[in-house]
């Protein structure tokens, strides 16, 4: 496949690959689990043919034709941890991440998209316009039609309701705003002033909140009684119900999570939602209405049920999962499965009955070192803005010895930069200034011009006191603590004196967004995530820990700072790969930001983690050995859990 | 007496309503609120909140007010319409949530109760008649050393070993297939053994203290004359220390009952996020992380009302016992 192809041409090839599936399967007839033919014959449910659309989607299994039943048993860390529900049983947008393999050729900085709940789309006018045509005969869980008419209740009831949403999304007002319109029953046109060049992209990602905002998950028919333009009493019905008032209540009614009432599109439908029962699991039955077959016309999914257990502590799950008792853990289900715990699980693989995988956990960096270069003591913003100053720091820092020490050996010496697996990857970014060398180090301060030190031979900043950096870390991770305290007895050999200061995340962040940090501690995400949040790379929110007012500039935060013309260009210049469809064009800008971001070492990086492994059930079958995973990049939702199955003893 | 108790009543509503303010303040002393904490929680998962969404909820929800305005909205729920207010992270009734977990918390309190006096019973009364000899000392060594040592290093231990050595559930009060399945004796089966663990924990960081005063109470009554006077009767030794010493050394056995019950509740929390029951403890504590102000202030201000209530029962007890009381 040559790189000149638009992604308009791959789309339509796209669109007429479906096509050509889906009229095989229309030639078969279809077939269902045992649990839902019983429901059929005793008539509570009407025959397969009639619930599926008139062309489901088929689902390529990964390996084989699968066999129906069992339940898929999973864990999640809090009530609020919605991420891990959407990205393994409530991944159903309108377009989905391809499924991505190692030997895969990736044009794109992120995975391909295909359509998902839209059976085709089409691009207009240089990506100012996007045509969705919906699938004929579609149903919700519930077996109302899913139609046009329910993207028009989002976009007019919901998207544009400035109650129920006060401000509408940066993917849309990035383009000038959204405007939705229904050509007929089964297609709408999302159109925008200006191009809106990664609109599929957006789609794709999994909508991670309890109040997605996207346009899939409004169904018309049940939600129109919570809402006043349909129902004069919705108010009052609302307060009644014990909710403070109809937004509050619309958004209970419309949280997939917690009421089981509301219609879905997802392959399980939750049944006792977060809170409810004796409220430490989540269990999810099989849509009978559920748009997907597989390559012989089995409709989809294969497995039963699903349960998740809430468990907030995280040995529990240790053990609860090297016993066995999940059927998929990894960095991204569970949060587990850490270097340091690799050999318990290796030791109970018998006992458990699983077996592992390769996660590439698509991180740029475990651990970078911001040095706050908006400072707001102008010492300090002088010596951090010295870029010598931070190469220095980034040369006195022994990464071998750290991963060797805090990371177990899994990791390489590389600054902030993205995968080897990623078109956008710079060796030589990856590797400026990580060789260990303390009197080079010593020299380049020098040439800093931080010559003088005192009597305890740390180095004086310009106002003739020694240079002292605070670094703020999270206690969320052990090892950022534990490499903070070895990177201060390097520092000390350089002459500057660390601090450690550990602290709450929320604390963290309330102390960076108010600018009041020397120095934080986080790490990095790349690929997918790289691309819809570039922060690592241009100051683009203020989660930018090295830049937080230029952040909040970009972003129209509290607190802004008007950031240098450099920095100022790199943003437009994010800005502009926005609005561009041309996926080569898109790679080119991406790496002018990043060649800023190299010439400028924003951030120290620490190392960059091999990869990460999960635990699987080993019965489980039509689950990749290497799957990658990331916020926007669903994981493992991206693999189709629809088909995964168990194969009999 | 109606003056006493008037004026008892009187210090109590006081009581009530300084905790509701100071648990209101301190809730809200740490840094940010429910919506930061939020953040927080999905940054770590990668996911970017705009901060445009964020002004939006926290409008929604009212932390945006003053806090003298939210704390009003809170308590005046409570008075007027015995509304406990709303879970923000569980997005549920608060009251809903806490009577799902209080009946698990009793019932293990209650089970526990029983445990220690099965554990210290016996040994209280071992270690009294063979006073000072290696037997007592190696009982009342095994007693305090379950005072001894941390009840969440304890419940991590003990799960280790069942988990490599019987393979039994691990965590929680339920395993996977019985957490919402209906009451069967399966379930039953499948909760007792479930229990063993955080009843074990439990109950011998409480027995140390029992052992003792029933040894002690127990002491006293052997060396009096009714003793040696049954004993010349020739009455068996068993016989003879059941039926009058044992009994009236339980006396204050039972008095302390009291005292036991609140401290299992409490001081179960720890043990109960370590062994992920579904327990008030737990709960609690995670609100407080997340900063779900409602959810953690209603629990806070009904313990401390459960408590104040308790004391003035006591207190109305002792008044009525002791007539110098009242005038004090």
């Amino acid at each position: 496949m040559s790189l000149s192809r638009s992604p308009l041409q791959r789309f339509a090839a796209g669109t007429l690959a479906t096509l050509l599936l889906c009229g095989t399967a229309l030639a078969q007839d279809f077939s269902e689990a045992p649990v839902l033919a019983e429901q059929v014959e005793s008539g509570n449910l009407p025959p397969v043919a009639e619930r599926l659309p008139a062309d489901p989607m088929v689902v390529e299994p990964f390996e084989s034709v699968g066999q129906y039943g069992g339940t898929w048993r999973l864990t999640m860390n809090s009530a609020s941890d919605i991420s891990t529900l959407v990205r393994t049983i409530g991944y159903e947008n309108l377009t989905r991440w391809e499924t991505w393999q190692p030997d895969q050729v990736q044009e794109d900085i992120v995975p391909n998209v295909k359509p998902n709940v839209a059976e085709s789309i089409e691009i207009e006018d240089e990506g100012r316009a996007y045509v969705f045509k919906l699938r004929e005969g579609m149903k919700w869980s519930d077996g109302a039609p899913f139609t046009a008419d329910d993207i028009m209740f989002w976009y007019e009831d919901v998207f544009l309701n400035t109650e129920l949403f006060p401000s509408q999304p940066r993917w849309s007002t990035r383009a000038g705003g959204l405007t939705v319109e229904k050509i007929d029953d089964l297609t709408v046109r999302f159109s925008f002033p200006e191009p809106n060049g990664m609109l599929l992209q957006q789609f794709a990602i999994p909508a991670n909140a309890t109040e997605p905002n996207v346009p899939t998950a409004y169904p018309r028919h049940y939600l129109e009684q919570f809402h006043p333009d349909f129902n004069e009493n919705a108010e009052s019905e609302a307060q009644a119900s014990g909710a403070q008032n109809w937004v509050t209540n619309f958004h209970a009614m419309a949280d997939a999570w917690r009421n089981p009432n509301v219609p879905r599109l997802n392959p399980w439908i939750v049944e006792v939602g977060i809170g409810q029962g004796a409220g430490t699991q989540v269990i999810a039955q099989r849509n009978p209405y559920y748009f997907k077959v597989d390559t012989e016309g089995n409709q989809l999914p294969y497995m039963d049920r699903v349960t998740v257990d809430i468990i907030s502590d995280n040995q529990v799950t240790l053990l609860k999962a090297a016993n066995g008792d999940f059927d998929m853990v990894d960095s991204y289900i569970g949060f587990v499965t850490t270097p340091e715990n690799r050999g318990t699980f290796f030791d109970n693989q018998e006992r458990g009955q699983y077996e592992f995988y390769e996660v590439l956990p698509n991180r740029a960096n475990m651990m970078i070192i911001s040095l706050n270069l908006t400072h707001k003591d102008p010492v300090k913003r002088e010596i951090f803005n010295n870029l010598q100053f931070r190469q220095a720091l980034s040369t006195a820092i022994d990464r071998e010895e750290v991963i060797e020490l805090v990371w177990l050996g899994q990791g390489r010496p590389f600054q902030t930069v993205e995968r080897p697996e990623s078109p956008l990857f710079d060796e030589e970014m990856a590797t400026q200034f990580t060789t260990f060398d303390i009197a080079l180090a010593n020299q380049m301060l020098d040439e800093a011009g931080f010559t003088e030190k005192n009597g305890e031979g740390f180095r004086l900043g310009p106002d003739g006191n020694p240079i002292q950096i605070t670094m703020d870390i999270s206690v969320l991770r052990q090892p950022w603590i534990d490499s903070a305290e070895l990177i201060k007895g390097y520092w000390r050999q350089v002459g500057i004196d660390l601090l450690i200061n550990t602290s709450d995340t929320t604390a963290l962040n309330q102390r960076v967004r108010a600018n009041d940090h020397d120095a934080a501690v986080w790490s990095a995400s790349g690929g997918a995530d790289t691309i819809f949040d570039p922060k690592y790379y241009v100051p683009s929110s203020q989660d930018a820990f090295y830049a937080t007012t230029w952040g909040q500039w970009y972003a129209g935060q509290p607190n802004p700072e008007e950031p240098p013309q450099a920095v100022q260009e790199q943003m437009a210049l994010y800005d502009e790969i926005f609005q561009t469809v041309d996926v080569p064009r898109r790679l080119e800008l991406m790496r002018q930001i990043m060649q800023t971001a190299k010439e400028q070492l924003y951030t120290i990086g620490v190392m960059q983690p091999t990869t990460d492994y999960g635990i699987i059930n080993r019965l489980m079958r039509n689950v990749p050995q290497v799957l990658l995973a990331s916020t926007q990049y669903t994981h493992p939702g991206s693999a189709n859990p629809e088909q995964f199955y168990y194969a009999s003893e | 007496m109606a003056a006493f108790i008037a004026r008892r009543f009187f210090y109590m509503l006081i009581t009530l309503v300084a905790i509701s303010v100071m648990t209101f303040v301190i809730i809200q002393l740490p840094p940010g609120d429910f919506v930061t904490a939020m953040v927080a929680q999905l940054n770590l998962q990668g996911v970017t909140v705009e901060p445009e969404a964020m002004a939006a909820m926290r409008a929604r929800y009212g932390l945006d007010d003053p806090i003298y305005v939210q704390y009003w909205k809170w308590i005046s729920a409570i008075i007027f319409a015995g509304d406990f207010g709303y879970s923000l992270e569980w997005r549920r009734p608060v009251s809903e949530l806490l009577w799902n977990r209080l009946g698990l918390t009793f019932a293990l309190a209650f089970i526990t109760l029983l445990f220690i006096w099965a554990i210290s019973l016996p040994i209280g009364i071992y270690s009294a008649v063979k006073k000072n000899t290696v037997g007592d000392y190696i009982v009342t060594i095994i007693g305090v050393l379950g005072l001894a040592i941390p009840n969440f290093l304890f419940a991590l231990v003990l799960m280790y070993v069942s988990f490599r050595y019987f393979g039994t559930g691990i965590g929680g009060l339920f395993s996977p297939e019985y957490e919402n399945a209906p009451w069967s004796w399966g379930k039953v089966l499948d909760l007792g053994q479930h229990l063993i663990i955080p009843t074990i924990v439990l109950g011998t960081s409480g027995t140390a203290a029992l052992i003792r005063i029933l040894r002690a109470n127990l002491l006293d009554e052997l060396s009096k004359p009714y003793v040696t006077t049954a004993r010349a009767y020739g009455l068996s030794e068993r016989r003879l220390l059941l039926k009058y010493p044992v009994r009236i050394a339980l006396n204050p056995f039972i008095s302390t009952v009291g005292w036991v019950l609140p401290t299992l509740v409490s001081g179960a929390t720890i043990t109960a996020v370590v062994l992920n029951l579904p327990m008030t403890g737990p709960l609690l504590l995670q609100a407080l992380i997340s900063q779900d102000m409602y959810l953690a202030g209603s629990f806070i201000m009904m313990l401390s009302a459960l408590t104040v209530i308790g004391t003035l029962l006591s207190d109305l007890l002792l008044a009525w016992l002791d007539p110098r009381i009242r005038y004090s």
